[in-house]
């Protein structure tokens, strides 16, 4: 029931989120490749040369993942020299992303500088709460991008899809920039090769190769055996072609444990348009809710809550059904929704500062938030 | 929704500040499988450097692989891992040879050895030793037909600081270096250095300033062992220390925990001349033996297992300038050296 309940005014707070923090609006015309016709738009724009063909049939076959062939030693040559080829032209594409002192990997995937990462690396910078933001300002949403040539470039953070891991992410200094296409699909046991800056950008190493398999293709994730390790995230795993096929983000302990966010998720379901907006939504993968145990009541002026659930950490600290709360961690809160929307940027064992009302009373306490039973 | 974040335990790609959360990769596979299709081809990469692939014990155990470099016995492999007593076994033989350490570099990270034996193959060098990022790299293994590893140039050969700390805030100009701090349980603390003195000399050499000094201590491994003369309250003392890690100094737990997921790693990771990095996997004791291009070619020899992403190999060119060089010389670089053998006459190359 009290699902249900939150369910609903979480919705509610989607578009109230979308409202408060629209971030300037980006009517851009120049969007990636699947916003238009896919292959030849984005071929014929790009600054990318398509890698050169391969002249071996057997090769061809192995590199899209057939594993029934047997390539001999001039296969072996031409794979390299085509490796060789292709990571000078992705790496031009591929961007080195700095929010605040962590760094993380990107792919530019259109011409005016669209990024794409993980929403992990575009989230570093940011204040804690989406409710800190002023409306319109790009508070923590600035990065740095550091160009596989050396240039540094200036951009901002969009729109996250965080259960997911993506993240969006776009070049605000004017130019044209040269961008990867994407690819449409992913086939199990083709090659790719993954890029990015691991342990950070280093000025004396540039951009890491690791080339490897997909070994496994579900719609969380792509896994290769392309090795990934801590700043790597949000770099691209291209396939054969040179099209983005993945982005680094996560990793287990086995070194065939490489997750990358598929491509598709970028586009899925009007994802795109909601990233670009700037919309923030979802819960990273593996993190945990926080759970305060209150029911809101629906259609009422003001935080009023309707229900504590017995054992919760509201209950533990004396938090009644009739309250109203008027603000957490001295935040205003104006209704229901807006308390479902700060606790669910909470993580378990955070303590707020909570003041309500009750009648006539004015209370303050704090409240050490657990985790969603 | 909860059994399934239950069931995922991967951790995000941490940021220098990043996040660190757990979620499972229920694919995984055991180990980094070879690719079925590229075998063969492989197999005949590997087949004759792999004859030029000994493997190295110490007290009994695989310390490293090496490769031969003279016909009459002499072979180079992993300074480092060198351990106890040391044996050298041959890929056509089934038991190990007692080896005899000649001479080390710490530089290179190099040893070479000595067993009793003629006419053995020799590991043939590519003369094109800066492989492009993207150029196929084969292990040879001691016993299989298989390599032992693939991988590919992942960054082009270059210099790889050593990173050696002292544990200290400098304080001072130009002219003279003092310790401002001592970072707890580092090796000045251990040493038992202390805020307020002036470092005078470090290994005999006079220090004139807090640049200098830094660069001196950089120039270091961890492990070295380093002399400071000091000057505290008007006198001056000798204290010894033992040089840590950058990596200590920095806690990068974080970082340290990623990179040895999926292994361990060699304990000498950096602090080469040249190196070329790789995305091989290999194990701390598979290091030292020869690693091949595509014509079978060694364009160096692995020296170091890193991290999850990445290993080492010492370019070819600088294996043979080392080797070359501790076979006329048979002097060593350090001050902690190892048992030297005169050389037996008659054996110059």
């Amino acid at each position: 029931m009290r699902r249900q309940c939150l369910e609903k005014s979480r919705r509610a707070a989607f578009v109230v989120l979308f409202g408060l923090i629209a971030l300037t609006a980006l009517f851009t015309l120049a969007a990636p490749a699947w916003a238009k016709d896919a292959t030849d738009a984005a071929s014929a724009s790009s600054a990318l040369a398509v890698s050169k063909s391969i002249s071996s049939q057997n090769l061809r076959s192995l590199l899209d993942g057939a594993t029934q062939v047997s390539v001999g030693v001039s296969d072996l040559r031409e794979m390299q020299s085509h490796v060789r080829n292709l990571v000078e032209q992705v790496k031009k594409c591929t961007v080195g992303v700095q929010v605040g002192p962590a760094w993380g990997s990107g792919v530019i995937i259109s011409k005016d500088g669209y990024v794409l990462t993980a929403a992990h690396v575009a989230d570093a910078g940011r204040s804690r709460r989406l409710m800190d933001v002023e409306e319109g300002s790009e508070e923590g949403g600035l990065a740095h991008f550091k160009l596989a040539d050396g240039r540094e470039v200036k951009g901002k953070r969009l729109g996250l899809f965080r259960t997911q891991d993506a993240g969006l992410m776009k070049i605000t200094d004017p130019g044209e920039y040269p961008f990867a296409p994407l690819a449409k699909d992913v086939n199990l046991n083709q090659w790719c090769i993954a890029l990015g800056h691991p342990g950070g950008y280093q000025a004396d190493r540039g951009l890491v190769l690791r080339l490897g398999r997909v070994l496994h293709v579900d719609d969380k994730a792509i896994t290769t055996d392309c090795t990934l390790v801590g700043g790597d995230s949000g770099g691209p795993l291209f396939d054969m072609n040179g099209r983005v096929i993945g982005i680094n983000s996560r990793i287990s302990e086995n070194l065939t444990a490489n997750m990358h966010v598929p491509v598709s998720t970028y586009n899925d379901g009007g994802n795109w348009e909601r990233m670009v907006k700037g919309d923030v939504w979802g819960r990273l993968p593996g993190q945990e809710p926080a759970w305060l145990g209150v029911r809101g009541e629906k259609d009422s002026k003001g935080a009023r809550i309707a229900a504590v659930t017995p054992g919760s950490p509201a209950e533990k600290e004396g938090v009644r059904p009739g309250d109203v709360i008027l603000a957490l961690d001295g935040k205003p809160i104006g209704d229901f929704p807006a308390l479902a929307r700060f606790i669910e940027e909470c993580r378990p064992n955070e303590s707020v500062k909570v003041e309500l009302r009750r009648g006539a009373q004015n209370l303050e306490f704090h409240v050490r938030l657990g985790k969603q039973p | 929704m909860k059994s399934r974040f239950a069931v995922m335990r991967s951790m995000l790609l941490p940021l220098v500040a990043g996040l660190l959360l757990t979620c499972s990769a229920a694919m995984a596979q055991k180990e980094r499988a070879l690719p079925g299709p590229l075998l063969n081809a492989f197999r005949e990469v590997i087949s004759v450097p792999a004859k030029s692939t000994v493997q190295i014990f110490g007290d009994g155990y695989r310390t490293s692989l090496g490769a031969i470099v003279r016909p009459d016995g002499y072979i180079v492999t992993k300074a480092s891992e060198l351990k106890g007593k040391v044996e050298c076994q041959l890929p056509s033989e089934s038991q190990p040879r007692e080896a005899k350490v000649v001479a080390r570099d710490q530089t290179t990270d190099l040893a070479v050895l000595k067993i009793d034996a003629q006419n053995l193959p020799v590991v043939s060098w590519s003369s094109e030793d800066s492989p492009t990022v993207g150029s196929w790299l084969a292990t040879p293994g001691p016993v299989s037909k298989d390599p032992l590893s693939l991988g590919v140039v992942s960054v082009a050969a270059r210099k790889l600081p050593p990173n050696g700390a002292l544990g200290v805030r400098l304080g001072g100009d130009d002219t003279f270096a003092r310790i401002d701090a001592v970072v707890p349980g580092m090796a000045a603390e251990k040493a038992g250095l202390r805020r307020g003195d002036i470092i005078r000399k470090m290994d005999g050499e006079d220090i004139k300033g807090t640049p200098q000094l830094q660069q001196a201590i950089r120039d270091h491994h961890p492990g070295d062992r380093v002399t400071f003369v000091v000057e505290r309250d008007g006198r001056l003392q000798t204290l010894e220390a033992t040089l840590g890690s950058l990596g200590e100094l920095m806690h990068d737990e974080r970082s340290d925990f990623q990179n040895s997921l999926g292994g361990k790693l060699s304990e000498r990771r950096t602090g080469f001349p040249l190196a070329i990095q790789h995305d091989s996997f290999l194990r701390p004791n598979e290091c030292g033996g020869p690693v091949v291009d595509v014509d079978g070619k060694a364009v160096g020899l692995n020296i170091a297992r890193a991290g999850r992403v990445e290993s080492y190999a010492l370019p070819a060119s600088v294996v043979r300038e080392t080797v070359d060089r501790l076979l006329k010389t048979e002097l060593t670089s350090t001050p902690a050296a190892d048992t030297i053998s005169n050389r037996r006459t008659g054996q110059e190359r």
